[in-house]
C-alpha cells in the first residue's frame, strides 16, 4: 500500500476483455493527485476544493474524529497485510479525458458470447450500441439523459454538484441510512469521500430509463472513495446500475465506499453491480481492497429494495448490502454471485432487519471458488418483536473448482416474533461429473462445459439483471474463470 | 467487559481446594496451563463472538463454593441398570452400583486417563473450560480395552443438592478399538435451587468404536449448567451423540467433534424445551480434518413463554478432506410472543469434492395441519399441543436404545401434552 490511487476506472467490458489478452493495458490519464496522507487538513482540502457549503466540511470533519477512535474491523474471514491509511492519497482526478476507442471495434470473443447465448445479430447491434454508447459517446448520452431525465423531474447528477445546486436536500439525507459512526470504513467515506452520484426521484415518477455509473465515471472519475445517495419519493421507480473496472497495478489499492437507499411509500429502488475491479494475479500480487457499506431504507409502506450484484473482481470484497424493512408491507432482495479466483478472497452476503408488519426478504447467493480463492456468505436476518407476519427464504449455494480454494457460510438469524417464518438453506459441492460428462460428450469442450453450468448455477441472479448487464457478468465469469478448469 | 477482578475471584474462590493428583506431574501441567488460559480469556462475555447471545450476568451475580464429598440426600427412582451417582460432582459410591475394571471415577484413575484426560480440548478454550480442566476434581471414567462392549446401559445421574455450589467434573470415555457402549448422563437439581454445573465430558473413540452417549438435562430452573462433550474420533468409529435440554435457567453447551480417521461417522441429535425464562446456547462443531467421513446433525427447539435458544453449529471441512458428507438441520418452533431464536449455522469448506449442507427454519404449525386436526373435532388447543408434539418428537424418534426413547417420549408428553397422553 504505497502507490497514490491513480483513477483510471474504464466501464467498459471490451477494455476489460483486451486487458485479459493485452497483458498490462493501462490507460494513460495525466492526474492531479493529493500527496499521501490524511489528517484534517487533507479533509480541509477536499472539501475547499469541491467547494462544499459549510455542513458538509463539519460533517466531514466529524466522522473523521469519529474514525480516528474506530477499531479496524477484523471478523470477517478475509486475510490481508494491515492497510498504512497514511500511504494513501486521498483526492486524484484526472486532468485529460481518455481517448476513445470507435464503435465497431467489438471484441469478436464477446460476439462469441451473445451468438453461444442465442442473441440474434439485430439485438446484439442494438445492445453493443446501447453499451458503447453509454461507455464511450459520454457526451451525447449525457445529454440525452439529462433531457429525458429532467423533463420526468427526475435529479441524477455527481453528489458534489448536488451539493451546489440542492445542498437542503443532499443534508437531509445524507448519513439518514450509513450514519458515519455506523464502521470503521463508512466513518473512513464520509470523511474524505470525493464524489459519486446523487439520483433523486420525485413524487409517483417511474424512471424512464435505466440509471447508470458507466458513463459518469469516465467523465468524471470519481476517486476511490465514492459515495451514492439514491432517493425514491412516494409511488417512484429507478433501476440504477453501477459498473467497476480497474487497471492492472502491482499495488493494493483502497476502495471503500457509502450507497446509501431510502425508498418512501410505494417506491421501488433496483440496484445493480457488477463488480470487477483489478483482483490481482495469480500470485495474489496488486488487486482492490473493496470495503463497501451499501445499505437502503425501505421507509414507506410498501416500499421495496432490491440489491444484485456479480463480484468477479477485487482482490478482498467486503460488502454487505442489506436493507432495513421499516414500513409495513416492506420488500428486500439480495441476490449475488460472487466469484473468486486464484488467491481471492471476499466475505459478503446481507443484512435484512425486519421492523414493520407483513415485511418479506429474499436471499439468494452463489458463490464461486476457483484456484486458491476464499468465498464467504455472511449474512443476518433480524425480526425485531414488532414485525409481525414476517417472512425470509435464504439459500447460499457454493460451487467449488479445485481443491485448494474455500466456501464458507456464516448466516445469522435472530427472530423476536412467533409468527415470523424464516427459511434458509445451504449447500456446498463441486461441479457434478455427470453433468460435465454429459456435456463433454455432446461435443462441447471442458471449458465450454464448465462455463455453461456455472452460468446455469448462477442463472437465479443473472435473470434479476438488466438485459445488457447479464450478457455482460455472464462474459466476465468466463473471463474471470480462464485456467480455473483442467 | 469482565474485569481482572472478576476473574481473580473465580480463582480465589477455589483457593485451598484440595484437589486430586496433587503429586501428579503431567495433571499440574494442564492445570497450571488452564489457569494461565483462564487468567488470559476470563470468563466470557457478550462481547465475545461465541457468546454475543447469551448473557452471564445472572450467573456471575452469585457467589459459588466448591464442595468436598456430599452424600445424596433426595431418592432416585428404583433401576435395573448399572448406575453411578454424582452428588455435587463427587461420586457417592455407596449410592452407585456398576462400578468395574472399566467403569470408574477419575479420583481414582488418574494414570488410566493420562493421555486422553484435556486430548479432545479445543486449542484456545473459553474460561469455563479452562476453569473445568484447572480444578476437574472428580468424575466418571469409562476406558474400555480392544473388543469390550459394555453391556447393557450405563446411567450416571449428576444430582446437585446443595444451594450455591460448583461443579468442575470431568468425564472421561476411553473406547479403544472395537469396543461398544450406551451411556446415558442425567442432570437433576432440587428445584429452586441456584448452583453452577460445569461439566466436560471426553470421549476418546478408537477404530470402529461405538458410542451412544445422551444428555439428558433437567436442572433446577434457578440453575446454571455449562456442558462441554469433546469428541475425537479414529477411523470408522460411531458416535451418536444426543443432547436433550429440558430446564436450568442459563444452560450453554459445546459439543465439538473431531473426525480425525478415515470411515468415521458423527450424529449429532439436539432437542431443547424452552420455558418460563430459560435460555439455552447450544454450540456444535464438527471438524472433518481426513476424507471419507460423514456427519449428520439435527436439532429442533421449541420456545415458549419468554424463553431464547441459540444454535451455532459449525461444519469444518479441512483441506484434502475430500468425499465428505456433512448435513446439519436446525428447525425451531416459536410458540410465544416473548421469545427469541437466534441460529447460526456455518459452514467452513476447504476441500472441493464434498457434499454439505445446512438448512435452518424459524415458523409456526402448519396452518393446514392445524386445520385437518380441528375439522376431526380435536380443539386449537389440544392440535396445538399434539403437533408440537410430534415436531420435537421426531428428534426423540432417532434414539435407537428403545428404553431411552420410551422414557423420552414420556417426558417430552408430560412437558408439551398436558391432559393428552393417552392420545400417544
Amino acid at each position: 500500500m504505497s502507490a497514490p490511487l491513480v483513477d483510471e476506472k474504464n466501464k467498459d467490458l471490451k477494455e476489460l476483455v483486451k486487458r485479459e489478452y493485452k497483458e498490462g493495458f493501462v490507460t494513460d490519464i495525466e492526474s492531479d493527485t493529493f500527496e499521501p496522507g490524511l489528517d484534517e487538513d487533507v479533509i480541509r482540502r477536499i472539501s475547499a476544493k469541491k467547494e462544499e457549503p459549510e455542513f458538509m466540511l463539519e460533517y466531514r470533519l466529524k466522522a473523521f474524529r469519529r474514525w480516528l477512535k474506530m477499531p479496524e474491523p477484523d471478523w470477517a474471514h478475509i486475510d490481508y497485510p494491515k492497510i498504512d491509511f497514511q500511504a494513501i492519497a486521498y483526492f486524484s482526478a484526472p486532468k485529460e479525458m481518455p481517448q476513445l476507442d470507435s464503435l465497431d471495434q467489438v471484441d469478436p470473443k464477446l460476439l462469441e458470447t451473445y451468438a453461444k447465448l442465442g442473441i440474434p445479430l439485430e439485438e446484439q447491434k442494438m445492445m453493443n450500441n446501447v453499451a458503447v454508447d453509454a461507455v464511450f459517446d459520454s457526451v451525447s448520452v449525457r445529454t440525452t439523459f439529462r433531457e429525458t431525465l429532467s423533463k420526468a423531474g427526475v435529479i441524477f447528477m455527481p453528489i458534489s454538484e448536488a451539493l451546489q445546486e440542492c445542498p437542503e436536500l443532499v443534508k437531509q439525507y445524507l448519513g439518514s441510512v450509513v450514519p458515519t459512526q455506523d464502521n470503521y470504513y463508512a466513518a473512513l467515506n464520509a470523511a474524505v469521500f470525493s464524489d459519486g452520484s446523487f439520483v433523486y426521484i420525485p413524487k409517483g415518477v417511474r424512471c424512464p430509463m435505466e440509471l447508470s455509473t458507466y458513463f459518469r465515471i469516465n467523465e468524471m472519475n470519481t476517486g476511490q472513495f465514492e459515495r451514492t445517495l439514491i432517493i425514491a419519493e412516494e409511488g417512484s421507480y429507478v433501476s440504477y446500475l453501477e459498473g467497476c473496472t480497474a487497471p492492472q497495478r502491482d499495488e493494493n489499492q483502497l476502495h471503500a465506499a457509502v450507497v446509501e437507499l431510502v425508498a418512501h411509500k410505494d417506491a421501488e429502488i433496483k440496484y445493480s453491480t457488477v463488480q470487477n475491479w483489478y483482483p490481482g494475479d495469480e500470485n495474489g500480487k496488486g488487486g482492490i481492497y473493496n470495503f463497501v457499506t451499501k445499505r437502503g431504507l425501505c421507509k414507506g409502506d410498501n416500499s421495496k429494495i432490491s440489491w444484485t450484484q456479480v463480484e468477479t473482481g477485487s482482490a478482498i470484497t467486503w460488502k454487505y448490502p442489506s436493507c432495513v424493512l421499516q414500513g409495513d408491507n416492506s420488500v428486500g432482495e439480495f441476490y449475488s454471485v460472487a466469484l473468486t479466483h486464484n488467491k481471492q478472497q471476499a466475505d459478503t452476503g446481507t443484512k435484512m432487519i425486519h421492523m414493520g408488519k407483513n415485511t418479506s426478504s429474499t436471499i439468494i447467493s452463489k458463490g464461486i471458488s476457483a484456484g486458491h480463492g476464499h468465498n464467504t456468505y455472511r449474512g443476518l436476518v433480524k425480526i425485531l418483536k414488532g414485525a409481525d407476519n414476517a417472512r425470509n427464504f435464504s439459500q447460499c449455494d457454493s460451487l467449488l473448482m479445485g481443491d485448494r480454494c474455500g466456501a464458507h457460510t456464516f448466516p445469522y438469524m435472530e427472530v423476536q416474533n412467533p409468527s415470523a417464518n424464516l427459511e434458509h438453506e445451504a449447500t456446498t459441492s463441486k461441479i457434478s461429473e455427470d453433468q460435465l460428462f454429459y456435456l463433454k460428450q455432446r461435443g462441447l469442450g471442458e471449458e465450454a462445459a464448465v462455463s455453461m453450468i456455472v452460468n446455469g448455477f448462477c442463472k437465479d441472479v443473472f435473470r434479476e439483471l438488466p438485459m445488457e448487464f447479464a450478457v455482460e457478468a455472464q462474459k466476465l465469469l468466463e473471463v474471470s474463470l480462464e485456467g480455473a478448469v483442467g | 467487559m469482565i474485569t481482572a477482578n472478576e476473574n481473580q475471584s473465580w480463582v480465589n474462590a477455589h483457593a485451598g481446594v484440595a484437589l486430586p493428583g496433587a503429586d501428579v506431574a503431567w495433571l499440574n501441567e494442564q492445570r497450571a496451563a488452564a489457569l494461565a488460559q483462564f487468567e488470559k480469556v476470563g470468563l466470557p462475555g457478550v462481547r465475545d463472538e461465541d457468546w454475543r447471545y447469551t448473557n452471564l450476568r445472572a450467573l456471575k451475580s452469585n457467589d459459588y463454593a466448591l464442595n468436598s464429598a456430599s452424600v445424596l440426600n433426595v431418592e432416585l427412582a428404583e433401576t435395573t441398570n448399572p448406575r453411578l451417582v454424582f452428588v455435587d460432582g463427587h461420586l457417592d459410591v455407596a449410592a452407585s452400583t456398576g462400578l468395574s475394571d472399566s467403569v470408574t471415577s477419575l479420583k481414582d484413575s488418574l494414570a488410566i486417563v493420562e493421555g486422553a484426560f484435556g486430548s479432545t480440548l479445543p486449542i484456545e478454550p473459553h474460561g469455563f473450560t479452562a476453569l473445568n480442566t484447572a480444578y476437574a476434581h472428580d468424575g466418571y471414567v469409562v476406558n474400555l480395552t480392544p473388543n469390550q462392549v459394555l453391556d447393557g446401559v450405563l446411567e450416571v445421574v449428576f444430582v446437585s443438592q446443595s444451594a450455591n455450589a460448583v461443579s468442575h467434573t470431568r468425564n472421561i470415555i476411553i473406547a479403544q478399538a472395537n469396543t461398544q457402549c450406551t451411556i446415558i448422563e442425567r442432570h437433576i437439581g432440587a428445584q429452586g435451587s441456584v448452583y453452577l454445573n460445569n461439566i466436560i465430558t471426553e470421549i476418546v473413540a478408537g477404530d470402529n468404536a461405538h458410542i451412544d452417549h445422551y444428555k439428558i438435562q433437567q436442572e433446577s430452573d434457578d440453575a446454571f449448567h455449562m456442558g462441554g462433550v469433546f469428541i475425537n474420533q479414529a477411523s470408522n468409529s460411531q458416535v451418536k451423540n444426543h443432547n436433550i435440554a429440558l430446564s436450568g435457567l442459563v444452560t450453554r453447551n459445546d459439543i465439538y467433534c473431531n473426525l480425525l480417521g478415515p470411515g468415521a461417522h458423527m450424529e449429532m441429535n439436539g432437542l431443547v424445551v424452552g420455558k418460563g425464562r430459560q435460555h439455552i446456547d447450544n454450540h456444535t462443531e464438527v471438524n472433518h480434518a481426513v476424507p471419507n467421513c460423514t456427519s449428520d446433525e439435527y436439532y429442533k427447539t421449541v420456545l415458549d413463554d419468554h424463553s431464547r435458544s441459540v444454535f451455532r453449529g459449525r461444519i469444518i471441512v479441512a483441506q484434502d478432506a475430500q468425499l465428505t458428507n456433512a448435513d446439519q438441520q436446525n428447525n425451531n418452533l416459536l410458540l410465544s410472543k416473548n421469545a427469541e431464536a437466534d441460529c447460526k449455522p456455518q459452514l467452513e469448506i476447504y476441500a472441493d469434492d464434498v457434499k454439505c449442507s445446512h438448512g435452518a427454519t424459524v415458523g409456526q404449525l402448519d396452518p393446514t395441519s392445524l386445520f385437518y386436526l380441528k375439522s376431526r373435532g380435536i380443539n386449537a388447543e389440544s392440535a396445538n399441543a399434539l403437533l408440537t408434539f410430534a415436531f420435537a418428537n421426531e428428534v426423540i424418534e432417532r434414539i435407537k436404545v428403545d428404553r431411552v426413547r420410551e422414557e423420552l417420549t414420556q417426558i417430552l408428553a408430560g412437558e408439551l401434552l398436558s391432559g393428552l397422553e393417552e392420545l400417544i
